[in-house]
């Protein structure tokens, strides 16, 4: 390892000035070796990729300018595929968020078995997605499928969740919000949990409603943590890709082929890399522009 | 504990007494409920988990499918690469993340800023959407298919949260610890290795569970970027085998569904409280 | 406490040595080694020792790609060896939805295999890519020198990987596909065997109405998920004597409405498993070999593990011809996929690589392969008694065998097969749709990717 330079010789060498300033740098040059050669090359690539046209039935790799863009924004599937993107992101946040509240709110009351229920609330997070995809793939079938099964027994007529494009859909948020609520309440436990105790003894002496209480005082005083719950909530949906590819394959008829799965299927099905690539810039440029929009919110109402 | 319990007894006042046991038994049941259900079935036999009424206790205990998933045709081999995957991943993450943890927390230097910014900020870039443009790259350097491009994107995409948690960890460590030391003449290595490093061990072990769950789970970057059976990881297979098996044997599937779980789940079963704690204190500020 | 930390770290240090030494000379076994020419595999390093040709003559050295392990013929090149010491052929396997592009981005950098296996769909688009070498006149030579041999292959052998008047490789195999139904059933019911699709219908729905299916238990098993190409729809569109342009479907035509209209029938009479849309190959297939569907359309290769699962070929189950379009008999086509072998543009020897495909396709070689997988192209191998007794199907189904006509394909294949899926899907869920708009519909779309 290259930090363990000599640093004992006289202090006031030069070679030895120069050592002493390149510690730092040298502690941090593996990690921006492989962020920046990793992360950062995807990320320029990607967007010097989506200007060229590079598939399969294309000799070279011309340049195109906003051609694949053009070709995107004005594609069926794609839209659709945002559309149902959109949707699909709304109804995982809002439905994460509100159980994400609850759960957060109520592990915080809770003085009895608190962290048991603290590292019950965790383990989804530690299922693969692929994993939790079988698993609802399970529990949602028509044959084998445990809801069916309760909705027989009490008489109800079969729902097809998997051959539905709105039930499918509606699947695959449960699965997802299954997979991201836990991180959401252990973000928003610790926003509870450093309230300054003062603002709510001084609301309660002045006869403040529980509901007041929940909304005038304990909401804003953890909206930054609930702007991070609220980004990590549109990221993780946003770019759902374990769950969903496992869970539905993007079917029935395109109902739940979300943006990562959209770019997957024109990348490696279509061999379409430069359509691809373009798909990724789009869902880069979704996820900066929310978190730009969070903090802002957020900012402001603390 | 203590500070926050004061805050409790006093914050719970407004939170009525009894409701709260409603989300928390929602909360049991819906985290718990897919995977017992899940473990309920892996016991019965094929033809069992199409009976109604369902049983979630099966009628007997049934280890076949898990013989069944032992003796997988490569079964070995998925579990072997999932463990050298996530172990290698974590150990390189790990030292990697103190070496520019330490470099943040305890130095000044130019460019600081804009360096911790390049290693945080790509905390924001979700790793499926990369596999396009690093498919490319990838295999532009002929390592398509190799355990190595496995490795590097895992390390690279597990650095920027280490990296973080341990920045934040290392600058609460007194100063004074390291001045002992350094008046005796150590190294920075040396004062990592015998001073940070043995009182952070906690920090060090919340990063090593992140990193390691995400190699062990790891799914896009394994399915794009490799081709052959025998790169296959436990995830990745599992994936597969809704394909190739012949037949819809659910209760096979979800014993193999289980025992790519169980690991992970017993490491933390282990480790509880230092990874709640780890979650709720430094990785998500 | 450091003492233990260094222990554990050299512990995992010799741990990732170990493994990764495992992973360099493990993997698949028949799969011999290969230096500088293959980027994209595991298994490529060391062992280099068994490369002792003969000192005769030039040393060629050959690799050869395979779609799957299973198409690797059993001796693994040893009685080619003997035969030719000059020559060395390296094997490895590129699975077959990997082979273009990988085969690609290697032949961009210069060092393509020399023979590698694709799905014969992707031949269009590895032509405009210049990237395959004209066998043409390899071929001739062959004809001329060794008639006999080249005479038992079937004309589908050539015509597979033919392209704007060039040949560019071998179709050994062939995989036809066919109409399975239960004969217990069909029996039991009094019910004769479907000969057109519209008696496909009528006899699901005796069936439906005979109580000899149980819940769960339907007429006919499909493949509509999003997780497979649509092979299996427009192999019925070929049945039905659907017609292609350019390699492209015309869905809007009678055979087009038809099949829609079939599709739209299946799903109104409930002659196919609700939840069909999210079926994947695998279940469609297990839906007939776990006795829950009476009919379905399944590739010749499976037909070996209905014979072991379901029950003995004429027991349970019956294979025969797809059924054809009323009043379109004459437009009736068998059809099949094929995954020649195809050649790089780049080979140096072209008279070796020749050697190497006659051998892959020599009666001696390929019959193994054929009676334990996938159906070849030697027509010696296929009238065989031998072959009869390991796959009875076949006893019947020769003849049409023999014509099968591959399913077109176009430059832009996998764009078609992304339409004509959201077509399938599209019709499924809405069955009362007219058929004549559905088809205007994505006729359109197909006629937007030319």
């Amino acid at each position: 390892m290259s930090v363990n330079q000599q640093v004992t010789a006289g202090p006031s060498t030069k070679s030895s000035t120069f050592r002493k300033k390149s510690v730092p740098y040298l502690l941090i040059f593996p990690a921006v070796l492989f962020v920046a050669g990793v992360l950062a090359y995807a990320v320029i690539s990607g967007i010097l990729l989506s200007f060229f046209q590079y598939d399969l039935n294309t000799i070279g790799r011309p340049f195109v300018w906003f051609q694949n863009y053009i070709y995107l924004f004005t594609n069926s599937a794609f839209l659709n595929s945002l559309m149902r993107s959109i949707i699909f992101v709304a109804l995982s946040v809002i439905i994460g968020l509100i159980l994400g509240l609850a759960f957060a709110i109520s592990l915080y009351r809770t003085t009895k078995y608190g962290d048991f229920f603290k590292g019950l609330s965790l383990i989804p997070y530690l299922v693969s997605g692929v994993a939790t995809a079988v698993m609802f793939r399970f529990m949602f079938a028509s044959d084998v499928g445990l809801i069916n099964m309760i909705l027989d027994t009490f008489g109800l007529e079969q729902v097809l969740f998997l051959a539905d494009p709105n039930w499918a859909l509606f699947v695959t948020v449960l699965a997802n919000v299954w997979g991201i609520v836990p991180f959401t309440v252990l973000i928003l436990l610790s926003g509870i949990q450093a309230i300054d105790s003062e603002l709510f003894e001084a609301a309660i002496v002045d006869g403040a409603s529980k509901l007041n209480l929940l909304f005038k005082i304990l909401l804003p005083l953890i909206s930054p943590m609930m702007g991070i719950a609220l980004i990590w909530l549109s990221f993780a949906s946003f770019n759902m890709f374990d769950v969903i590819l496992p869970l539905t394959g993007g079917g029935p008829l395109r109902a739940t082929e979300y943006l990562a799965v959209y770019m997957y299927n024109v990348a490696f099905t279509e061999f379409q890399y430069s359509l691809g690539s373009t798909v990724m810039v789009v869902i880069l440029f979704f996820n900066v522009t929310l978190s730009v929009i969070y903090l802002k919110i957020f900012k402001s109402a603390e | 504990m203590s500070q926050s319990g004061m805050n409790k007894a006093k914050i719970t006042k407004f939170i009525n007494n009894r409701l709260h046991f409603i989300p928390l038994a929602i909360l049991a049941v819906w985290t718990i409920f897919p995977l017992l259900w899940a473990f309920s079935s892996s016991f019965k036999k094929p033809a069992e988990v199409y009976q109604t009424p369902p049983q979630l206790i099966p009628t007997d205990f049934n280890f076949a499918n898990y013989m069944k998933v032992f003796e997988y045709d490569g079964f070995l081999r998925f579990l072997l690469n999932s463990i050298f995957l996530s172990v290698t991943t974590t150990v390189l993450a790990v030292i990697i993340s103190i070496l520019a943890g330490y470099g943040f927390a305890r130095y000044a230097f130019r460019m600081r800023h804009i360096l911790l910014m390049l290693i945080l900020v790509p905390r924001i870039i979700p790793r499926a959407s990369l596999i396009v443009p690093l498919f490319t790259g990838i295999s532009a350097l002929k390592l398509l298919d190799t355990y190595t491009a496995l490795i590097i994107t895992y390390v690279a995409t597990a650095i920027p949260l280490g990296t973080w948690i341990l920045a934040g960890f290392f600058k609460v460590i007194p100063k004074a610890l390291e001045e002992a030391a350094q008046i005796d003449g150590a190294k920075p290595w040396q004062m990592i290795w015998y001073v940070v490093i043995p009182i952070s061990l906690p920090a060090i072990l919340t990063v090593s569970i992140f990193s390691l769950r995400e190699a062990w789970n790891e799914f896009p970057f394994v399915l794009a970027f490799t081709t052959s059976s025998e790169m296959r990881t436990l995830p990745y297979q599992l994936f597969m085998l809704q394909e190739s098996l012949g037949m819809q044997d659910w209760p096979m599937m979800l014993a193999f569904t289980l025992v790519t779980i169980t690991p992970l789940l017993i490491l933390y079963l282990i480790f509880e409280k230092r990874v709640v704690n780890g979650v709720t204190s430094g990785a998500v500020k | 406490m450091k003492k233990n930390l260094l222990f554990l770290f050299v512990f995992l240090l010799i741990g990732m040595l170990t493994l990764a030494a495992c992973s360099s000379n493990g993997g698949e076994e028949d799969a011999s080694t290969d230096e500088g020419s293959v980027d994209n595999d595991s298994n490529d390093s060391g062992e280099d020792n068994e490369q002792a040709s003969s000192d005769d003559g030039e040393n060629i050295t050959l690799t050869v790609w395979f779609g799957r392990g299973d198409f690797i013929p059993e001796d693994n090149f040893e009685t080619f060896h003997e035969e030719n010491p000059n020559i060395t052929v390296e094997t490895d396997v590129i699975p077959l939805e990997q082979s273009v592009s990988d085969f690609i981005r290697n032949f961009n950098a210069g060092n393509a295999p020399d023979i590698f296996q694709t799905y014969h769909e992707n031949i269009p688009a590895l032509n405009t890519q210049n990237a395959l070498y004209d066998m043409t006149s390899q071929y001739e030579e062959w004809e001329a020198n060794d008639p006999d041999s080249y005479n038992k292959l079937m004309p589908q052998a050539f015509d597979v990987t033919s392209y704007d008047g060039a040949i560019h490789g071998l179709g050994v195999h062939m995989g036809p596909r066919w109409h399975v139904y239960r004969n217990d059933l069909f029996e039991e019911a009094g019910l004769d065997f479907p000969e057109t699709w519209d008696d496909v219908i009528e006899s699901g729905i005796a069936l439906r109405d005979s109580g000899l299916l149980e819940d769960g238990q339907y007429a006919y098993a499909i493949v509509a998920g999003a997780d497979n190409a649509p092979n299996w729809f427009q192999s019925q569109f070929q049945a039905m004597g659907g017609e292609y342009v350019d390699g492209v479907p015309q869905m809007d035509t009678e055979a087009g409405h038809y099949l829609i209209d079939f599709y739209q029938t299946l799903k109104k009479e409930e002659l196919i498993h609700p939840e069909s849309i999210s079926w994947t190959s695998g279940e469609m297939r297990g839906a007939f070999i776990g006795e829950n569907a009476a009919m379905a359309t399944i590739g010749d290769n499976i037909f070996p593990v209905i014979k072991e699962d379901l029950s003995e070929y004429g027991e349970k189950w019956v294979a025969s011809t797809q059924p054809h379009r009323p009043g379109a008999e004459d437009k009736w086509r068998p059809n099949a996929s094929s995954w020649p072998m195809v050649v790089s543009q780049d080979i140096e020897h072209p008279e070796a690589v020749t050697k190497v495909l006659q051998y892959l396709i020599d009666t001696e070689t390929v019959r193994e392969v054929a009676h334990r997988y996938q159906p070849t192209t030697n027509s010696e191998v296929m009238t065989e008694q031998e072959y009869f007794e390991a796959k009875p199907w076949q006893e019947e189904l020769a003849e049409p065998f023999g014509e099968a006509e591959m399913i077109p394909s176009s430059t832009v294949h996998p764009q078609v097969m992304s339409v004509l899926l959201e077509l399938m899907q599209y019709t499924i869920t809405n069955p009362d749709e007219d058929p004549a708009s559905i088809a205007e519909t994505y006729q359109a779309q197909l006629d937007d990717l030319g």
